[in-house]
């Protein structure tokens, strides 16, 4: 079962009357729309709600998605245009083209843009994420750092990182989730406990 | 527990685990390893947040919406579909020509002899001849008429006129 596949499951759990499944969805994509969505309204708190509201209308949408599409793809054309009927609906002219297709959605690195696009508490807590994920990176073992990179960043599956790594799934797997674990307790703290940051 | 959390982020869990991990990610604890577990993904992707996070905020606004509750859906044809489709194709068509091909005997005497039969086949054919006593004792037979095949029972019909009894006076 491949991440595709893993989304498809949890549409389907969501199909079915399971909320919770959508929230997963949700816990999963939050930051990825959110970051794409900044690129058409530039408010942060703007985009906050078109963020809400494009995950409800996504929600209520879900009948009508029989997964041609990975959900993400689905997801980003429904956040597009609730952005651009938002803007229209504020009186500002929403852009013709977003400039950048799905392929670029998923690479979009402007940080600058971002930097302006994001709340001061958002980018606070942006960089104390990332300097606490890359601190705890630092601190772990070379071959728990290989197996989550492979992972996280070149997205790699299991059994390909297995052969890179020359050893079998199952020390693969073992590694990614210590690795995960490592870094969580560092971030724990950060994210806090409370409602509004559990999640 | 979280273990399994990061086997199903990664697509490591087979159909037969996900009802269990599902139920068991409806706990708070679950929710918020589920949560940092992919935090940590999009910050080493260099994903950071440009908002407060609104999973909390969606979730109480998905509290208020109807429960969608979708037809069910086919599963989706994959690529292993269409492959055995084509690969059952191909093995038909193999089948049916080698059998044909098996069947037709191509050694040069073999063809010298049916060269030979459809010259002879040529020669012997004949505007067929049907003598003329035959066809007409049983033109009543033929398809000539309206009636096709009626003749026979109306000269019946005919010969068979009732025959009044002799009147004595």
């Amino acid at each position: 079962m491949g991440d595709r596949e893993v989304d498809q499951q949890l549409v389907v759990r969501a199909q079915r009357g399971d909320k919770h499944a959508f929230e997963l969805l949700v816990a999963k994509y939050q930051r990825k729309l959110g970051r794409l969505l900044s690129r058409l309204v530039r408010d942060p708190a703007e985009v906050e709600d078109v963020t809400q509201e494009a995950f409800i209308k996504a929600y209520r949408a879900l009948p009508s998605f029989r997964g041609d599409s990975a959900f993400y793809t689905w997801l980003y054309r429904i956040a597009i245009n609730t952005a651009k009927n938002y803007l229209v609906a504020m009186g500002r002219r929403a852009p013709t083209s977003t400039g950048f297709d799905h392929e670029d959605a998923e690479s979009f690195e402007d940080a600058e843009q971002l930097r302006d696009a994001a709340t001061p508490e958002a980018e606070l807590l942006g960089k104390q994420i990332a300097a606490t994920v890359n601190r705890a990176m630092e601190q772990l073992p070379e071959d728990l750092r290989t197996a989550i990179t492979l992972r996280e960043i070149e997205g790699l599956s299991y059994e390909e990182i297995a052969s890179v790594m020359n050893c079998p799934i199952g020390t693969v797997r073992s590694r990614i989730f210590r690795a995960r674990e490592s870094i969580a307790a560092e971030l724990r703290p950060l994210l806090g406990t409370d409602e509004n940051r559990r999640w | 527990m979280n273990e399994q959390i990061s086997r199903l982020m990664d697509g490591d869990v087979d159909a037969s685990e996900l009802d269990g991990v599902c139920a068991m990610l409806k706990s708070d604890a679950a929710m918020a390893t589920w949560t940092c577990y992919h935090t940590i993904g999009d910050a080493l992707r260099g994903e950071t947040a440009v908002t407060r996070v609104i999973g909390a905020a969606v979730s109480r606004q998905l509290a208020r919406e109807p429960t969608v509750v979708a037809p069910r859906i086919r599963s989706v044809a994959g690529p292993a579909s269409w492959a055995w489709a084509v690969a059952a194709s191909v093995a038909a068509v193999t089948v049916v020509g080698w059998t044909a091909y098996s069947m037709i005997d191509a050694t040069p005497a073999s063809l010298a002899r049916a060269r030979e039969a459809g010259t002879v086949r040529a020669a012997q054919v004949r505007a067929p001849t049907v003598p003329a006593d035959y066809v007409i004792a049983h033109q009543e037979y033929a398809p000539a008429n309206a009636l096709q095949g009626v003749g026979p029972y109306l000269r019946d019909v005919a010969a068979s006129a009732p025959i009044r009894p002799a009147v004595t006076e």
